[in-house]
């Protein structure tokens, strides 16, 4: 049901229960709009709805509300007072479902510590020997994003508990938003967080547990926000195996948080958990740092039972963080102003190649993910700095794989193209057949067709062979010839097709062909989509490149003087301005016109200063 | 939940308040377990009151109206019960002593449903509708009347009335 269903019901139930019980019944439908989800609702809370609650509705004591309270349910895991191993409690300061954290007596001057005390029955004994397990490992790590964990114990009443640096801050999708850091600031902190991951990768220690309320600001020395990961060496030692034990009670009910897990993770079968699950776990975070929600929603994943869960977090594909912010309404508006930005240029900012990074660490098979959190970071830096991605679109090429996974082709261990093209054929055929008309499989065939050819050209783009990669290039270029013999206009798919042969020769550093590739495509995006359009305005900055690395400088100042034309009337980021800016007064210079050159490096500088 | 102490002059929001409200509840137990009334139930509304009394005694300043911390009150017991009885599941995979269950009532013919269950529906109404799901988690865990309800939301009576027939009609409806 939706919340507008919901008003609707909301408004019946109190209409028709004013009413004589029949009278309420014959009148049901037609209150409810001829809508049978809010009719059976209604009939339903009808039927509930006790005359002897109403007699009693006004005058009802509270006392007789949630009653049986028992005094066992209310004690808390640890007192003021009491010893936990070395230290004296003072008082809480954090709880959780599964934990609570204490803030306990300072022995030393040197660094604040904070316990936290697991709540759940678990064997505390082998909490202990995991955590010990890999307590040197942890003693290795030493960075100033990551909050160190000293040591575990059990309490008193058996329960196991950890001794971590204290770290007063808030989660950092809080932070982020009380403080409406741009989408820039947030990649920033974000890179910083890969970094911290990163060096806890390399001296061996997974996090498993990545989450926003793992995730803390705090204000260190100069007022500087420095996010801290907090956790690291409690998610393996309280869940060795991530069974139903952990995540769920027999009876299915959730107590963990499966937004964040992996689908490795979510596979229970599934042991060996490796650095690629923090990779994903980081995902989710960028995804809900940049677009405010996660991939699959919280209430979508709790309402479904155990299996239902562990297919979405396994199964399904994840919506494109811009389609679901377009989609979110009302909270897209309140999302956007907590980015300093407006919907509709939010949802630019991130289709334009930002969101390809989150998409690209959510992947479900671990190997297409980043293979590293130094990886992720990279890319965002080149994000940030308008190089090349590392991650491409969500395009055919991955919806070809998907396709042929669900109709369960043996799939493509090898990489090999043939079996690819077998595996893409085969399921090709199997919903060939189902397409009713012709014209309908006619477009399939088509598609099908471009996306196996794109599935190709991924494949060698991703290869370290320069030469392999450069015939991606050719497919790309195939591809297109293809389309175009088929359609009779330029299809979006055509535009494509086209730019990634560009994309593939600039890669490569063949500007030289890469050069009239794009430009082709950026007149195509132009007629097709509008010069402001995100793609149109990427390919001429890319052709920017190329003819600026020819040293062609009569195109290159016209294309340069065309672009900067173009950001002058839209919002975009100060880098990139800088560098546009820069080159340009370059080629003037070089061009001989030296007042203009001038002109272009002090707007650089008032660039530089209202930053 | 974070690594967050409530201190110094910040504004303080409910996420905040909560620990403290949180903490003073189980400490308030921890006392009656040691007192004879370890066998006692305890009512929301006494349990809430009790702490009111313990925290502005001891801090003025931390709730600028009683009507914040009856929020936080009523969340945190909501949250304790809810966390307990889950606790208390997933122990009893590990052949724990059965101990009777903590059950809602929301009116005088209902028998009580399961915590968790309760949980779960109002979460669900919350989603539905978030004031529907406030007016009952003040009623319930907080033990305000209707008057105090809609006084402490700045809504008419009237309203929450309506609201809380809904809401009661539709919760009986899921868990029944």
């Amino acid at each position: 049901m939706t919340p507008e269903q919901f008003d609707s019901v909301h408004a019946a139930f109190l209409t028709l229960r004013a009413l004589p019980t029949t009278k309420a019944m014959q009148r049901l439908s037609e209150t409810c709009g001829g809508d049978i989800v809010i009719e059976h609702a209604v009939r339903r809370m009808l039927e509930h709805d006790s005359p002897d609650d109403r007699a009693h509705d006004e005058t009802l004591p509270p006392l007789v509300l949630g009653t049986n309270l028992s005094v066992q349910s209310f004690l808390s895991v640890a007192e003021p007072g009491q010893r936990i191993g070395p230290y004296r409690i003072i008082r809480l300061i954090g709880c959780g479902g599964q934990a609570e954290v204490y803030e306990p007596e300072q022995t030393g001057p040197s660094r604040r510590v904070a316990v936290k005390i697991i709540k759940l029955g678990m064997d505390s004994r082998d909490v202990i020997a995991r955590f010990e397990g890999e307590r040197q490992a942890l003693a290795m790590m030493d960075h100033p994003n990551i909050a160190k964990v000293f040591d575990s114990g059990v309490t008193p009443q058996g329960r196991p508990f950890f001794v971590m640096e204290y770290v007063p801050g808030v989660a950092v999708t809080e932070h982020c938003d009380r403080h409406r850091l741009t989408v820039r600031q947030r990649l920033d902190l974000f890179s910083l967080l890969c970094n911290a991951v990163s060096h806890a990768h390399t001296k061996g220690v997974i996090h498993r547990d990545l989450k926003p309320s793992n995730i803390l600001v705090t204000m260190r020395d100069t007022d500087e926000a420095v996010p801290v990961i907090i956790d690291f060496g409690v998610a393996k030692a309280t869940q060795a195996r991530l069974t139903e034990h952990t995540m769920f009670t027999e009876q299915g009910v959730m107590i963990g948080t499966p937004e964040y897990m992996s689908p490795e993770q979510a596979d229970m079968t599934q042991n060996d958990i490796d650095t690629r699950s923090d990779v994903y776990s980081l995902g989710v975070v960028l995804y809900e740092l940049l677009s405010g929600a996660v991939p699959f929603e919280s209430k979508t994943l709790r309402e479904r039972g155990l299996d239902e869960i562990r297919r979405i977090i396994r199964e399904e594909t994840p919506q494109r963080p811009s389609t679901k912010l377009t989609a979110a309404g009302k909270q897209s508006t309140a999302a956007a102003e907590a980015r300093r930005t407006h919907p509709r240029e939010l949802a630019r900012q991130l289709s334009h190649e930002l969101e390809w990074i989150p998409l690209k660490a959510l992947r479900k098979n671990r190997d297409e993910r980043y293979r590293s959190a130094q990886e992720l970071g990279d890319d965002l830096r080149n994000y940030l700095e308008g190089r090349p991605l590392i991650a491409g679109p969500e395009t055919a090429g991955y919806r070809a794989r998907k396709f042929v996974r669900r109709n369960r082709i043996a799939i493509l261990t090898s990489g090999t193209i043939l079996a690819v093209v077998i595996a893409g054929t085969v399921s090709s055929y199997v919903f060939y057949k189902n397409a009713y008309t012709q014209h309908q499989r006619g477009l399939y065939v088509g598609a099908k067709t471009v996306s196996l050819l794109s599935e190709i050209a991924l494949k060698m783009v991703a290869s370290d062979d320069v030469k392999t990669k450069r015939m991606a290039a050719d497919v790309y270029g195939g591809a297109y010839a293809f389309i175009k013999d088929v359609e009779d206009t330029n299809t979006p798919t055509m535009r494509s097709a086209l730019h990634h042969q560009g994309i593939v020769l600039q890669m490569v550093n063949d500007h030289a062909a890469a050069a009239p590739v794009l430009e082709q495509v950026w007149k195509d995006y132009r007629q097709y989509d509008g010069e402001q359009n995100g793609h149109t305005r990427t390919a001429l900055f890319q052709l920017c490149k190329s003819l600026y690395a020819l040293e062609r400088w009569e195109e290159a100042d016209a294309k340069y003087t065309e672009l900067i034309r173009l950001l002058r009337e839209t919002p975009t980021e100060i880098s990139v301005m800088k560098e546009l800016w820069t080159n340009l007064a370059a080629i003037k210079r070089i061009r001989g016109d030296e007042t203009t050159a001038r002109m272009l490096e002090a707007e650089v500088s008032t660039l530089g200063s209202a930053k | 939940m974070t690594n967050h102490p409530p201190s110094g002059d910040e504004p303080r929001d409910l996420n905040e308040l909560f620990p403290i409200v949180y903490g003073e509840l189980r400490a308030l137990a921890a006392a009656y377990m040691k007192s004879e009334r370890a066998n006692h139930t305890l009512q929301p509304t006494a349990l809430a009151n009790e702490v009111f009394l313990k925290i502005s005694k001891s801090d003025r300043r931390i709730f600028e109206e009683k009507s914040q911390f009856m929020a936080a009150a009523a969340q945190a017991i909501r949250r304790i019960l809810t966390d307990h009885a889950r606790g208390k599941r997933a122990s009893k995979r590990g052949g724990g002593a059965t101990e009777e269950c903590d059950v809602v009532r929301l009116g005088i013919s209902d028998a009580g449903f399961d915590v968790i269950d309760f949980d779960d529906a109002l979460s669900e109404l919350s989603r539905l509708k978030p004031r529907l799901g406030t007016v009952v988690e003040l009623r319930v865990f907080g033990g305000l009347t209707l008057e105090q309800v809609a006084e402490n939301l700045s809504v008419a009576t009237s309203t929450v009335s309506e609201d809380w027939a809904t809401a009661k009609a539709w919760l009986k409806s899921r868990l029944e």
